[in-house]
């Protein structure tokens, strides 16, 4: 092959357009602006960023999978609804948050009956976390207590808890959000998050004395 | 009991590992779906109704809502000044002559001719254009009650006694 001819080919070659991004490329607030023009496709790429985090702290302050499967759904379609009305002024994650919470707490407020944690739920990997096997052999006075029955303590314990309480320590020390970003979720000030913080570990910790004792 | 940091920390611990407690695999791989069906259907069922779609549309756009019920409200206000006229000009066509008797446009003075009254009169139009001169005029008016013995009295009110 002549290297003329090849030269030739790569001149004239059509500038070639970038590639097109992906959706899932997309930053929060461009998605954001998408949906609020009515793209469900980019509402659905915002679902799949915060589901996971959304359901379980639902969850976790409900103790029933099928009211946590329901509340997540409904908090994720009202927040589309009132999409129009969010002005970028907290994070997109912030306030879908914001609404998830109020919904479920105010759920918890008509639900006076409360389920029993669905502990089936329990991943398998929970037997191969080094600070759980940690907790179980080394720490617990009750070496012969299994996993399952430390969380079903855990959970019973989490369930004296004031819904406040169990949404401090839920977004806190099980879903490890700061202290900061509570605050605005719970629109209340860092002190107040602090001292809730610490009145539930109490509370916990009072509860789960005889497994948490230091050996 | 003991708030001591350490045992702080062996809680934490152990609030992390609800962490593991999870939905039945696979559920977050129709969850977006799911969502995305409900909004899909309720937008459908909220726009089958034209008067829903109305409302939203008005609620997103309050000029739009105030220009609109500006606009309804002078055709209203229209309206209601044309019913007057098209009443004044009925009016002004009718008959008035008898009490009992409706009669053409333009037949009025023979027909009250008939009956004995005012006949051959050239009685103005303006004076029998209204159906009520006949409870105004005396005359016309005293027909209604001579039947029965009754007889109209006109009634005078003043503020002199105050």
């Amino acid at each position: 092959m002549e290297p003329g001819i090849m030269i030739d080919a790569i001149a004239f070659k059509a500038p070639s357009a970038p590639p097109p991004i992906s959706i899932g490329q997309l930053d929060e607030r461009k998605l954001v602006k998408r949906a609020q023009g009515g793209d469900l496709t980019a509402y659905d790429e915002l679902v799949r960023r915060y589901q996971e985090r959304i359901y379980a702290t639902i969850y976790h302050m409900t103790a029933n999978h099928e009211d946590a499967n329901d509340l997540a759904q409904d908090a994720f379609i009202k927040a589309y609804r009132a999409l129009k009305s969010f002005k970028g002024d907290s994070s997109f994650f912030t306030w879908v948050y914001r609404i998830a919470v109020n919904k479920t707490i105010n759920f918890l407020k008509q639900r006076k009956k409360r389920a029993q944690m669905s502990l089936n739920d329990l991943d398998f990997n929970a037997e191969h976390d080094p600070d759980l096997i940690a907790l179980i052999s080394e720490k617990n006075p009750r070496r012969d207590l299994n996993l399952t029955e430390l969380q079903e303590k855990l959970n019973e314990a989490m369930l004296k808890l004031s819904d406040i309480h169990r949404l401090v320590v839920t977004l806190h020390d099980v879903q490890g959000l700061s202290h900061d970003e509570i605050s605005k979720i719970m629109d209340c000030n860092t002190g107040t998050v602090r001292s809730r913080l610490f009145y539930a570990r109490q509370q916990l910790q009072a509860h789960l004395s005889d497994y948490l004792k230091a050996s | 009991m003991s708030s001591s940091p350490e045992n702080f920390d062996n809680l934490r611990r152990l609030l992390a590992c609800k962490r593991y407690e999870q939905p039945p695999p696979g559920y977050f791989n129709s969850f977006s779906e799911k969502v995305i069906d409900r909004l899909e259907a309720e937008e459908f069922n909220e726009y089958s109704s034209w008067w829903q779609w109305l409302v939203d549309k008005f609620d997103a756009k309050p000029i739009v809502a105030c220009l609109y019920g500006m606009a309804v409200s002078g055709l209203l206000l229209a309206g209601f000044r044309l019913s007057q006229i098209f009443e004044t000009e009925t009016a002004s066509a009718a008959i008035p002559s008898g009490p009992w008797l409706a009669a053409t446009p333009g037949s009025g003075a023979i027909l009250q001719g008939q009956f004995g009254q005012n006949s051959f009169v050239d009685v103005p139009a303006w004076t029998v254009s209204s159906s009520l001169n006949s409870a105004f005029r005396p005359e016309t008016s005293n027909l209604l009650f001579e039947s029965s013995g009754l007889r109209g009295q006109t009634l005078k009110f003043g503020t002199s006694g105050f």
